[in-house]
């Protein structure tokens, strides 16, 4: 009885977290920077990692870091939503190159800058940024490997000339060990 | 008092209008005398317009103004074909309680209004656990960024601030220098 009642109060919690995320995703949609994926998890299944971030939460994270780097602070307080969805499995997804191919096209034709394309048997990756005059407005990233697709959207107005003090200010290491800022 | 003294709920509805003459208040009076329903409803009728003139109007706002007074005209055209009550014929503390309830709805009202002119409204609030979580996440998306640059040896984050700090207008796939130099194959 006692396994029965935390498996329904995990599935309650998980469908919470998925309503969460859907409400979070609707409110992002209406930015320019905001890219449509599509349906990954027909292709991919369910993702590792699932980050889906709105204005509130990242201003709240900024306002925290303002006293130790208010550069990194200013810099969120303009980032709308940072989403992620990393899926990973024994070999690359069938239809995983199209899907990313088919979405590159979308975002070519709507007017976002390619700026880093990867085409290789074992890896793909695009970098698009969605810009206006000198402003970007939004930055994905997908990349995929025989074990891993990670789809990345940062949204928001940024000077790309602080993302490099962002991506040093948040230096850690993916594969599990360090999470936290400024970690040496 | 029941339904035979109609005749006096006449009587103290023209006695707090100011229209009852000297005789029948003198009338009135006598009857409340020994009888003390009589006597109550005049107290209470008396209470009533006492509390109705107490009370402290507040001018509502123009545009709250406005909309009242359309809503006669409103109303009008709604309920034209169908039968409508009347205020009179009710005795008089009874149309004034529900009349009280009208200066009361517009103190309401303009209490409901009072945030719009005070301070802006809160941010949502989280909870501490939430904002730790979501640096967190924060910090593994930018980690993700960072891992997918340094996998294909392309340091994404350094050649943009680098280019685009130059002020670029025009097709900025042109200004990476990466973008050609690491784009291995065209296989598409």
């Amino acid at each position: 009885m006692k396994r029965m009642i935390l498996t329904l109060a995990s599935a309650a919690f998980l469908t919470l977290c998925s309503a969460t995320t859907w409400a979070q995703e609707d409110e992002l949609k209406a930015f320019p920077g905001y890219v449509d994926f599509g349906q990954l998890g027909s292709v991919f299944g369910e993702p590792t990692v699932e980050i889906s971030l709105g204005k509130g939460l990242l201003n709240f994270v900024g306002a925290f870091t303002a006293d130790e780097d208010p550069e990194v602070a200013n810099l969120f307080s303009r980032l709308d939503g940072v989403r992620v969805q990393v899926f990973e499995g024994e070999s690359m997804a069938s239809g995983a190159v199209d899907l990313v191919k088919g979405v590159a096209s979308n975002l070519s034709s709507s007017g976002w800058e390619s700026v880093v394309t990867v085409n290789s048997q074992e890896e793909q990756v695009r970098v698009f940024m969605k810009l206006n005059q000198d402003v970007v407005e939004g930055i994905t990233v997908m990349a995929l490997d025989e074990t891993e697709a990670a789809f990345i959207n940062v949204i928001g107005t940024l000077d790309p000339a602080e993302l490099a003090n962002l991506m040093d200010h948040f230096d850690v290491d993916v594969n599990g060990v360090e999470f936290g800022s400024d970690a040496d | 008092m029941n339904i035979l003294d109609e005749h006096w709920e006449a009587q103290i509805n023209a006695l707090l209008d100011g229209e009852l003459g000297a005789e029948e208040t003198a009338e009135l009076r006598r009857e409340a005398e020994h009888n003390a329903a009589l006597a109550r409803a005049i107290v209470d009728a008396y209470a009533l317009q006492s509390s109705l003139d107490a009370l402290q109007l507040e001018r509502a706002p123009d545009s709250l103004r406005a909309r009242l007074a359309d809503i006669p005209q409103a109303e009008k055209a709604r309920t034209s074909a169908e039968p409508r009550l009347s205020w009179f014929g009710m005795p008089r503390w009874v149309a004034a309680g529900a009349m009280a309830a009208v200066p009361l709805a517009v103190v309401a009202m303009l209490m409901m209004q009072a945030p719009e002119t005070g301070p802006a409204p809160e941010q949502p609030q989280f909870t501490q656990e939430q904002i730790e979580q979501a640096a967190r996440d924060v910090q593994t998306a930018f980690a993700y960024l960072d891992r997918i640059g340094e996998r294909t040896g392309l340091e994404i984050q350094g050649q943009l601030a680098k280019e685009l700090s130059h002020g670029v207008n025009d097709n900025v796939a042109e200004h990476m220098p990466f973008t050609s130099r690491n784009k291995r194959e065209e296989n598409s």
